[in-house]
């Protein structure tokens, strides 16, 4: 039995060369998606077999260069330093080679041997470039493989470069980009200083040029290396040449411009046309928020006319249906048997399920809007308001999915590019009211303000959203310095969709979901059943209600007794639970007797300070596995727990006082 | 008042082809040729192209003088510049520059409109930049 060979590739690439594409390609399902360790970065790896080779790939996150700006870059490079994989495929868009090879000229000072995957080959000849892969090939002495991975072209050739690279790397000879001559000296002086003391894996050379470049986490490497008269020298040399960032940067384009020269036989003419008469409208500050407005409502229409309908269906079949059935067939068995088995596990797996088309239509939308190229323009758009909140304009999609449910709005933040504003937004997320507690509004509302009702629901979306920018304003301020990161992005050009890396997309990112939170949610949902059935078998004397009656002062100071206590407690699980619980507490049988009843034991004011409460409070169980599972963080969504506590009980307790005041 | 008459533009010569920009000067009533850019020496045939009068803007001269350059963000939708340098921070002139902001570079202004980020098209991309961002990145034009 033959010993089968395992090669390691790095994918690496800028962000919109079609780098996921290449990699569904390659790895198809067999991909495993998780996060990079410590930090929220998704990490996806996959595998393929090939010529009695088992290849395993990495995907490294899309960034435009390998210095340490950004968490995403320092992952993509310590990956490569640090796991040594055996060849990193560069992939590049061959309509825009000359920025995308800046990345390549990074890669190449390092030591792994490189193929360049020039992806987008269809898009380039439809603008007219002609491009020579060969001449490139030579010119860089490195693999050059010609690819359009939309159309499934130029995959096998890429698997044959890997292959053939791996087994005879004795003829790769890359010609390496040279530092320009105006900093030779220096950089040779740095190396001298520090070559000794460069810790293994690192590349001594690769070293004193992030040094040059005043890369952080390199400084902070050495500084902690070096002895204190070297480092005096070092941090001297650098202070002197403290523009040298620019000038290697420079460089770098400069031989990537003779490289380009080389191989582009006919420049392009016109090729951004389309892209340019599309961004016309949709990056204009009116005319773009108009658009912005027309296709969130067309999600919204789509997902309501759509996705209700299908939930309605999979409520009444699945989850009623099977309680029914699970009834039945355990109508011999003990009471709490058949309680537990119906209420708790079906009644909490039945959430999850309904959960589905919804999810499903939201991935599909963002994934599309991501795909297509609108999501930097509707995030260009609207930055000038987010900034104010010390967001980034790339935010405000994922918090307007919270209007739907903030499930996908958590799971949305992926498209957020750095790590600081992903985590702010996130913990921003569940202050925006979603459909489950406008439901509460619409039922409670009308109780006890009447004709006023619709003013005083719209007034508490408002105070949400107030809460919301204050919160954005003062976490930002303590949790991150304040300051927030420059504004730039790319705006790539539209191009069509490519279905099945949306459709792989959505599918992850569904199962990940369902995995995750699946299991979470029917455990706290079979908890919170047991609380409130045991010991007696009566929620009146339930654990729950004792625990009800031990928040009562707390509630009292909210106008709010121990039962309303025990409807925001079951609120956790989902939003709705709160009339449901009432009801049972009540003893009302229908929400109908229900609504009697609740004027007779609330006055306004109490009404308005449980609302109030309900609107700031902790999101359902499955917004919170949701943060966790994004955040990777039990610190982070801790921290937004105990926030929204305390920020629903403080707001809560405030608007009761000077209601009751008023009244 | 300075006019600008022409180009000059240079025959083959024996030290190779080579270009440059002179610009004739109204100083004072007589016509007198400021020369700008590089020189390559040996003989050389010179004819001149009279391409037309253009008034010269303030910023142009001011530039021209050396006694401010542009802020990328004073650049109206359309026009273009080349690239000097930064007045900021090392972490913004890093990224900007890793992005294809190098001296030297062509920069083409695609919208700028009231306070808020504007758009620039660099090596053939299209950046969105905030304002302050922008007001941070010298340009000639």
């Amino acid at each position: 039995m033959t010993e089968q060979r395992t090669i390691k590739v790095a994918l690496a690439g800028q962000p919109n060369v079609g780098k996921s594409t290449v990699f569904n390609l390659l790895t198809g399902l067999s991909q495993h998606v998780g996060n990079w360790p410590g930090k929220t970065v998704e990490r996806k790896e996959g595998t393929y077999c090939h010529n009695g080779a088992s290849v395993h790939i990495v995907d490294l996150p899309g960034t435009y260069s390998l210095t340490a700006n950004s968490a995403e870059e320092v992952i993509g490079r310590d990956h490569i330093i640090r796991e040594k994989p055996d060849v990193v495929v560069a992939v590049i868009n061959a309509s825009s080679m000359e920025r995308n090879l800046y990345l390549v000229a990074e890669l190449l000072s390092l030591q792994t041997p490189v193929i360049v995957a020039m992806n987008m080959m269809d898009v380039a000849e439809q603008g007219g470039l002609k491009i020579e892969p060969q001449v490139l090939e030579a010119a860089l002495g490195v693999p050059v493989v010609p690819m359009t991975a939309t159309r499934n072209q130029g995959i096998r050739e890429l698997v044959e470069a890997i292959d053939e690279l791996t087994r005879d790397g004795a003829s790769y000879e890359p010609k390496r980009p040279e530092i320009r001559e105006d900093h030779r000296e220096v950089l040779e002086e740095l190396q001298d200083l520090v070559g000794a003391y460069v810790p293994q894996p690192y590349p001594a050379d690769w070293v004193s040029l992030k040094l040059l470049e005043g890369d952080d986490e390199i400084l902070r490497m050495m500084q902690d290396r070096l002895p204190e008269d070297i480092w005096e020298a070092v941090h001297d040399i650098l202070k002197e040449h403290e523009d040298a960032v620019v000038a290697v940067a420079s460089g770098r384009y400069d031989w990537v411009g003779r490289m380009t020269r080389a191989a582009l036989v006919r420049p392009g003419v016109g090729q951004v046309t389309l892209t340019e008469r599309l961004d016309r409208w949709a990056t204009h500050p009116l005319w773009g928020l108009l658009v912005l407005a027309g296709i969130l409502g067309l999600v919204f229409w789509l997902t309501y006319s759509v996705g209700a309908p299908l939930q309605g269906l999979l409520e009444t079949y699945v989850v009623e249906g099977g309680g029914q059935f699970a009834g039945n067939a355990l109508h011999r068995a003990p009471a709490w048997l058949s309680s537990l088995v119906v209420d708790g596990v079906i009644g909490g797996a039945g959430m999850v399920i309904t959960f589905i088309p919804i999810l499903i239509i939201f991935f599909a939308f963002m994934g599309l809007l991501e795909d297509v190229g609108y999501m930097a323009r509707a995030g260009y758009v609207m930055d000038r308001f987010m900034h104010l909140m010390g967001l980034h304009g790339k935010s405000f999609l994922p918090l307007f999915m919270g209007f739907g449910c903030n499930v996908p709005a958590v799971l949305g933040t992926r498209v957020i590019e750095s790590q600081r504003g992903r985590l702010l937004t996130t913990m921003l997320v569940p202050l925006v009211p979603c459909t489950a507690r406008m439901m509460v509004l619409a039922f409670f509302t009308p109780l006890f303000f009447g004709s006023a009702a619709p003013l005083v629901a719209w007034s508490l979306v408002g105070l949400s959203l107030l809460v919301l920018a204050v919160s954005g304003v003062l976490i930002n301020k303590v949790a991150f310095g304040g300051e927030r990161a420059a504004f730039i992005m790319e705006l790539p050009l539209y191009h069509l969709p490519n279905w099945r890396t949306i459709g792989i997309l959505i599918w992850q990112r569904s199962l990940a979901f369902f995995k995750r939170a699946g299991t979470v949610i029917l455990v706290v949902s079979v908890v919170l059943w047991a609380l409130s059935a045991l010991p007696t078998g009566e929620i009146e004397t339930s654990y729950l209600a004792g625990v009800g009656r031990l928040l009562a002062p707390l509630g009292s100071l909210m106008g709010l007794s121990w039962k309303m206590m025990v409807a925001l407690l079951t609120s956790f699980v989902a939003k709705e639970n709160s009339i449901a619980s009432l009801g049972v507490l009540y003893g009302a049988s229908s929400e109908g007797s229900l609504a009697q009843t609740l004027p007779a034991v609330m006055t306004p004011a109490a009404a308005l300070g449980f609302l109030v409460v309900q609107m700031l409070f902790i999101p359902c169980v499955a917004t919170v596995v949701s943060i966790l599972n994004e955040t990777r963080s039990w610190r982070w969504t801790l921290f937004n727990l105990v926030f929204l506590l305390m920020v629903s009980f403080g707001v809560g307790i405030l608007v009761y006082q000077v209601a009751a005041l008023v009244a | 008042m300075e006019i600008v008459i022409g180009t000059i533009r240079n025959k083959p010569s024996m030290a190779g082809p080579e270009m440059w920009r002179t610009r004739w000067r109204m100083h004072k009533g007589d016509m007198r040729p400021s020369t700008t850019g590089s020189w390559s020496g040996g003989d050389s045939v010179q004819e001149v192209a009279v391409t037309g009068v253009k008034e010269r803007d303030i910023t142009e001269r001011r530039a021209e003088a050396g006694v401010d350059l542009l802020r990328l963000s004073e650049l109206k939708a359309g026009e273009e510049a080349t690239l000097q340098g930064f007045e900021a921070g090392h972490g913004l002139a890093s990224r900007l520059s890793a992005l294809g902001f190098t001296p030297g570079a062509q920069v083409t202004m695609l919208q700028n409109i009231g306070h808020g980020p504007l758009i620039v098209k660099v090596r053939d991309t299209r950046i969105a930049l905030g304002r302050g961002e922008a007001m941070k990145v010298r340009v000639r034009r």
